[in-house]
């Protein structure tokens, strides 16, 4: 029985070993490339993401109608535990906190520095995603946790006693003494800065706001809710007064940066493409032409052009598939090795002491864990079957037309 | 920090109206207590408003040595009101002391000013807290006053070239126009000030900002007499760009001249007051 044409294509592909080797060798490369590329702006585009709708901003927000306009301690929520449990009634809920804002100076010793509290309910912020998440021990009455860089410029450490005042809710004068539990560092930047982090019933307590609080943020369970989730609150009777959002429209500066991410994210994946096929496209071309001597001989043994056509399509799709499955499992591999603990891009930026960035009060970290989809391998997979096969047609058709002492001269 | 810095600039204005001992007692100082003609002469000469003895006798008018006074400080905002009581003592141009009396809340709590030095005593928490002299000269939040405009110890005869512009209809008076000396570094460019038509008490005073643009309003009235000064005892601030904010400064007594003892204005008198 005459050996099919695929299992001649197979068995070509051991012939010669350092050819076919070259071509995986180039497939690989290029599908790690591709999967590494996509994973590393999967994990930014989380980054910024996360650091929007996690800590800082939560996925749906609730204020007084003027809070956002004017800032205004006054300004508030008023029987915030019944607004909190209404909105813990949505199916699609996860957590809910409420926060307090208060400009105020803070002093350490005699000298008073400007200073920013922020209120807020300690169990729900402790969950993952909230500001709280990374504390080794939950925040405790009486005590503050401090801004690293707020820390840093007044001297503090955890264990000081500090004075926090400012101007309470009524205009009265707010002033009391609290610990520093914590030095802390979080994606929002206004608590870096000038944080002093305390819980919400403390700040209710210092700030004359009796169940009240300037806002409340929603995380849902699950993202993609937050329009809804706005939606259904915002039918509810009891937030007829209540100005509910999505957080696409309380930082759209923020969602603009996100979409300009995934344009440049989207760019880079194309150049690295574009250079993957290219690279994949001239290996197998390449290859093919170095064998029409080979090719000469099988058509002057009689062989038909058609299936030399067929057999050199057939190695460049299996030498595509093999070329791809390794490098998937190389991306994969670096992926997987790299997600737990993550790469830290501000090594990469030399000596300076650059942990992260901020931009509009984002503190985006430079810290990136890369992820993938599965959709994003069998773009590869395509791509490069693709890619392999229009790479050989054209070698192969023009070796199938050759005359065969011709062919054997070159 | 809205409320501390009320204290600063309630503070300030004290510094600011009472300062100048030494400029006390120059002859309008004393001399505008009394009615009698040869002061009226003085400011206005032929029916004309003298210009340089009328600025001489505004920044003199509530200057003296020292003194003791109580006075109330009423804060209007869109969506609250709030009286503050309190008791002050100020000696020389740079020592002032200021005690909240009122409300029970703040009662105790104290700002003392030495040169350009503030500090706030609060009774609850038995602190001392320095106020960093960014707060001074920022603007401050949620309030009408600016720091600046209180802890410069403003002189319209020395800061500004003034002019007078003409008779004032509303109100009845002199418009007198000054503009900021070159020099001078300040919040504002011009001031525009409309005294009586006698020359004596100031009515009006209007502040424009370094771009041109009116600022806010300072109206005096209900003028009294307080061991002879005659001065206005109301002082109502309106912001131009805070709708719906004002603060206004009545002053219910005032001793000038009086013994104040240098150790009422120490860090420890403060604490002890409490």
């Amino acid at each position: 029985m005459p050996m099919r044409t695929a299992q001649i294509a197979w068995r070509n592909l051991g012939r010669n070993k350092k050819r076919t080797a070259l071509a995986l060798l180039a497939i690989a490369v290029a599908q790690f490339a591709l999967l590494a590329t996509d994973g590393l702006m999967r994990g930014y585009s989380d980054n910024i993401r996360l650091a929007i709708t996690g800590p800082m901003v939560g996925h749906v927000q609730a204020h007084h109608p003027n809070w956002r306009r004017e800032w205004a301690l006054d300004l508030a929520i008023d029987e915030v535990d019944r607004i909190v449990s209404t909105i813990h009634e949505d199916p699609d809920v996860g957590d809910v906190s409420a926060r307090i804002y208060a400009p105020v100076l803070v002093a350490p010793e005699e000298d008073a520095f400007v200073a920013t509290v922020v209120g807020l309910s300690v169990d729900s912020e402790s969950n993952p995603y909230g500001v709280l998440s990374g504390l080794k021990h939950p925040l405790e009455r009486g005590k503050v946790l401090m801004g690293y860089r707020l820390a840093k410029k007044i001297g503090a450490k955890p264990g000081q006693e500090v004075a926090v005042i400012g101007q309470a809710a009524d205009g009265s004068l707010a002033n009391d003494l609290y610990i520093v539990q914590d030095i802390i560092k979080c994606p929002a930047d206004i608590i870096n800065q000038s944080g002093i982090v305390m819980s919400l019933q403390d700040a209710q307590r210092l700030l004359v706001m009796p169940n009240q609080a300037n806002e409340i943020v929603i995380r849902a369970k699950t993202s993609g809710k937050s329009r809804d989730i706005t939606r259904r609150l915002s039918q509810r009777p009891r937030f007829a007064a209540i100005e509910v959002l999505p957080w696409q429209e309380i930082v759209p500066e923020l969602v603009l940066i996100l979409k300009m991410s995934d344009y440049v994210g989207y760019f880079a994946l194309v150049i690295v493409f574009v250079a993957a096929i290219a690279g994949i496209a001239n290996t197998l071309m390449m290859s093919t032409f170095e064998r029409v001597h080979e090719f000469g001989m099988l058509l002057a043994l009689g062989t038909q052009p058609r299936r030399i056509v067929r057999m050199i399509v057939c190695e460049a799709i299996f030498i595509g598939i093999l070329g791809v499955v390794i490098g998937t499992a190389l991306g994969y591999g670096f992926v997987a090795g790299t997600a737990e603990r993550g790469i830290d891009m501000a090594s990469w930026g030399g000596e300076g002491q650059v942990e992260d960035m901020a931009y509009q009060g984002l503190n985006l970290p430079l810290h990136i864990y890369p992820r993938l989809e599965p959709v994003d391998s069998l773009l590869g997979l395509i791509a490069v079957i693709i890619t392999s096969m229009a790479a050989s047609v054209w070698p192969a058709w023009i070796a199938g037309r050759l005359e065969p002492v011709e062919a054997m001269r070159a | 920090m809205k409320r501390s810095t009320t204290l600063i600039s309630v503070t300030l204005i004290f510094a600011s109206i009472f300062s100048a001992g030494s400029r006390g007692g120059d002859a309008l100082g004393k001399d505008s207590a009394g009615s009698e003609n040869p002061m009226r002469r003085f400011l206005i000469e032929d029916g004309d408003p003298n210009l340089s003895a009328i600025i001489k006798h505004i920044d003199n008018m509530y200057r003296s040595k020292s003194s003791t006074s109580r006075l109330k400080l009423i804060v209007t905002k869109p969506r609250n009101t709030r009286t503050l009581t309190m008791k002050t003592w100020t000696k020389g141009e740079e020592k002032v002391l200021v005690i909240i009396e009122a409300p029970p809340r703040e009662k105790g709590t104290a700002t003392l000013k030495i040169e350009k030095n503030l500090w706030n005593y609060l009774p609850r928490i038995d602190r001392t807290i320095r106020i960093p002299p960014s707060m001074m000269l920022a603007s401050w939040m949620g309030s009408d006053f600016t720091n600046d405009d209180l802890v410069h110890e403003a002189s319209f005869h020395k800061d500004y070239e003034s002019s007078l512009v003409g008779p004032s209809e509303d109100p009845n008076g002199w418009l007198i126009e000054l503009k900021a000396k070159p020099d001078i570094v300040g919040l504002w460019k011009k001031l525009e000030v409309i005294v009586s038509e006698d020359g004596r008490i100031p009515l009006v005073s209007r502040y424009y900002d370094r771009k041109g643009r009116l600022a806010r309003t300072l109206y005096y009235s209900d003028v009294k007499d307080f061991d002879g000064h005659i001065i206005p005892s109301k002082l109502v601030l309106i912001p131009e760009d805070k709708k719906g904010h004002k603060t206004e400064l009545i002053y219910e007594d005032i001793d000038f001249d009086v013994p104040v003892p240098d150790r009422t204005f120490s860090l420890s008198n403060l604490e002890r007051k409490k």
